[in-house]
């Protein structure tokens, strides 16, 4: 095994699911203007509801999937529209929605745990089922590739529908000035609960890959929220494009810094390139 | 008369009442039952160790008191919730030894909690049976005694059985960054180098990371016969699944954190071994629990009862003064116990004759192994 190509596969795994964080974070963020921190809590939402689907109650493993994103999609289209929008219509501060946000992913948290204890759990089958492949030396998994292949197609998915939509034009008009998009006739509030709900279903989606690839635990939220805000911010905020290319130059800088110092300093790297990028580069590496 | 006034004769007041009742208090004492605290973790992620040692307490408590207490008085034990957390320590501590002013405490099971709680014992000088692990918390004063083995044995126990009985001389290491991983690193690479073995690498991981892909790359590179891994569960389970996946096919060998339903019940850790503290819990005393509380007796249950008959011998010998039992628990020699054979303390407190074993992960159970 080659020690580098092992290493930049290990970023490219990391980086797929960060990917996946960022683009949601990236799509919430860049409309509803505001930290929602509630949106690292929807990563255990997806974990868990394909935990109780798929291993629990036995339910084949797409539907599972695909009714765990939908019901972190709802969570966060309900987070939105309850606490949110009348904190919105109040034309409260981002302070204030940032306090209501870290409530509510302490709600989420502590919901999960009492239904499913703090216990880690996994979502996988065995790993000597799982198809590996070889690339030069380095040895990624199916689920991995299946991950990244995720990540590739919900950036292109976003990136086009943003782009050449009417929707999408919307988001964007929503995005700019809220006001100002209501008085040309788009329905702002329906708007804003479409990028909610999508935008949780990405990060559900994200839950339930790290699931998949490792294991999931209530408090899981947090941790993946900064490293797809960490993903965000290196790549530009709002920018879907920016979002992935941060994940992987993210990856790329926590890997080669745990491989030439030691493990330990992943997240010390994670945060140093952050603050570098926010002193040097605000606008990261593709700006807006 | 001034609002002042009022004030401060009301203080006045609240001062010679809450004096005399702290006067009176203590003489009530002398006749009234004795006290003894417990602080466990009674919520939140470690409930269950407190549950485990909660049954083992109150079945030896009844026993006692049932033949007539000490020296003619009941035992009374007060249970504080430390959480397994830093605060919940402090907090169950300072309530222990300031409002409920008892004579002795058991507890706590978990390291963080332990660590800033024991110096409040010691300055109350309140003597403490702590089974928390972490090397160094008896030597915070002469007051702390620890019924369960340190760490400081657990990894030198691992490096032992690694070399001679495995016969593995290239080890890697990959340890959770806490203070009990890193005490088992160190005090594993210490002895397993003395026994002429080979560190090859020795990585450290956070304690919640779950992707440690990097970490086990560059381990397999160094190309150890076996890694050894004092990590907690969830990373324990990282490593089983990442390990594979990375085709490093050699024996892993954790800690005691590994005994838990979240590790073994993971088909992916089958195989997987690690070392832990060797408590006896006869089916006997099984019973004897689940008839006196209703509890089925775990792993820590027979420890709660020892530590509660500890404390109880002593204080038929030495009664209430805190110097005097301080002297008898640490002159205790007590062989009829049901968790070790013998529990008696070497000078700065630890168990003087520990004794471990290991098990092995197998169809989502934990089993003792032998060779």
């Amino acid at each position: 095994m080659d020690i580098v190509v092992q290493i930049l596969l290990n970023a490219v795994i990391a980086g797929a699911i960060y990917s996946l964080l960022a683009l949601g974070f990236n799509l919430i963020y860049s409309t509803a203007r505001f930290f929602d921190l509630g949106y690292g809590a929807l990563t255990a939402v997806g974990g868990y509801s394909v935990f109780f689907l798929y291993k629990i109650l036995g339910l084949p493993l797409i539907p599972s999937i695909i009714f765990g994103m939908i019901m972190a999609g709802i969570l966060g289209w309900g987070v939105s529209e309850l606490v949110y929008r009348p904190l919105r219509a109040r034309k409260a501060s981002n302070t204030v929605l940032l306090v209501a946000a870290l409530g509510v992913l302490t709600v989420i948290q502590a919901g999960i745990a009492i239904l499913f204890t703090s216990q880690f759990q996994t979502l996988s089958r065995y790993v000597a089922e799982q198809q590996t492949y070889t690339i030069l030396g380095g040895v990624i998994t199916q689920t991995q590739v299946l991950i990244l292949a995720a990540g590739l197609i919900i950036m292109v998915l976003l990136g086009v529908v943003l782009k050449y939509t009417r929707v999408g034009k919307a988001v964007r008009a929503v995005a700019d000035d809220e006001e100002v998009a209501t008085i040309v006739g788009i329905n702002a509030q329906r708007i804003m609960g479409g990028v909610f709900f999508v935008g949780s279903m990405i990060g559900g989606l994200a839950g339930i890959s790290v699931g998949f690839d490792t294991g999931i635990q209530p408090t899981m939220g947090l941790a993946l929220l900064l490293k797809g805000v960490i993903a965000a911010i290196i790549g530009g905020i709002g920018n879907v494009w920016g979002g992935v290319i941060g994940a992987f130059v993210l990856a790329l800088v926590e890997n080669l810094g745990a491989w030439q110092f030691s493990g330990e300093w992943k997240d010390a790297i994670a945060f140093l390139v952050l603050i570098l990028f926010l002193l040097f580069r605000p606008k990261g590496i593709l700006g807006k | 008369m001034s609002t002042t006034k009022t004030v401060g004769i009301l203080m006045i007041l609240v001062v010679l009442v809450a004096g005399g009742w702290a006067l009176f208090g203590k003489g009530d004492t002398q006749t009234g039952p004795i006290r003894i605290g417990a602080s466990l973790p009674l919520t939140g992620d470690a409930a269950s160790y407190g549950e485990m040692m909660r049954g083992g307490i109150e079945l030896a408590v009844k026993e006692i008191n049932d033949q007539g207490g000490i020296n003619g008085r009941q035992l009374e034990v007060v249970y504080e919730d430390d959480a397994c957390s830093p605060t919940g320590g402090t907090t169950a501590f300072t309530k222990l030894l300031d409002a409920d002013q008892v004579s002795a405490i058991v507890g706590p099971v978990c390291s963080p909690s332990a660590a800033p709680a024991l110096p409040l014992a010691q300055q109350h000088h309140v003597p403490t049976l702590i089974i928390a692990s972490a090397p160094g918390l008896t030597d915070i004063g002469d007051d702390i005694f620890r019924i369960y083995p340190s760490d400081l044995l657990q990894g030198k126990f691992a490096a032992e059985y690694v070399f001679n009985t495995l016969g593995k001389k290239k080890v890697a290491i990959l340890y959770a960054k806490d203070e009990w991983g890193t005490g088992l690193e160190k005090t594993f690479s210490a002895r397993f180098t003395e026994l002429g073995g080979t560190i090859t690498d020795s990585e450290g991981a956070d304690v919640n990371a779950t992707d440690l892909r990097t970490p086990l790359t560059k381990i397999k590179t160094s190309n150890p016969e076996l890694v050894y891994i004092p990590l907690h569960a969830s990373g324990g389970v990282a490593v089983a699944k990442q390990s594979r996946q990375l085709g490093l096919a050699v024996p892993l060998i954790g800690g005691d954190y590994f005994d838990t339903k979240e590790f073994t019940s993971v088909v992916d850790t089958n195989g997987i071994f690690f070392t832990i503290g060797k408590i006896n819990n006869s089916d006997d005393f099984k019973a004897r629990v689940k008839a006196a509380t209703g509890v089925d007796a775990g792993l820590l249950t027979p420890l709660g009862y020892d530590g509660v008959e500890i404390i109880a011998s002593a204080l038929k010998q030495a009664g209430t003064n805190p110097e005097k039992l301080r002297q008898a628990i640490a002159a205790t020699s007590y062989t009829t116990g049901v968790s070790f054979p013998n529990i008696s303390f070497e000078q700065n407190g630890d168990l003087k004759a520990a004794q471990f074993e290991i098990r092995v992960v197998k169809n989502g159970k934990s089993e003792s192994y032998v060779e």
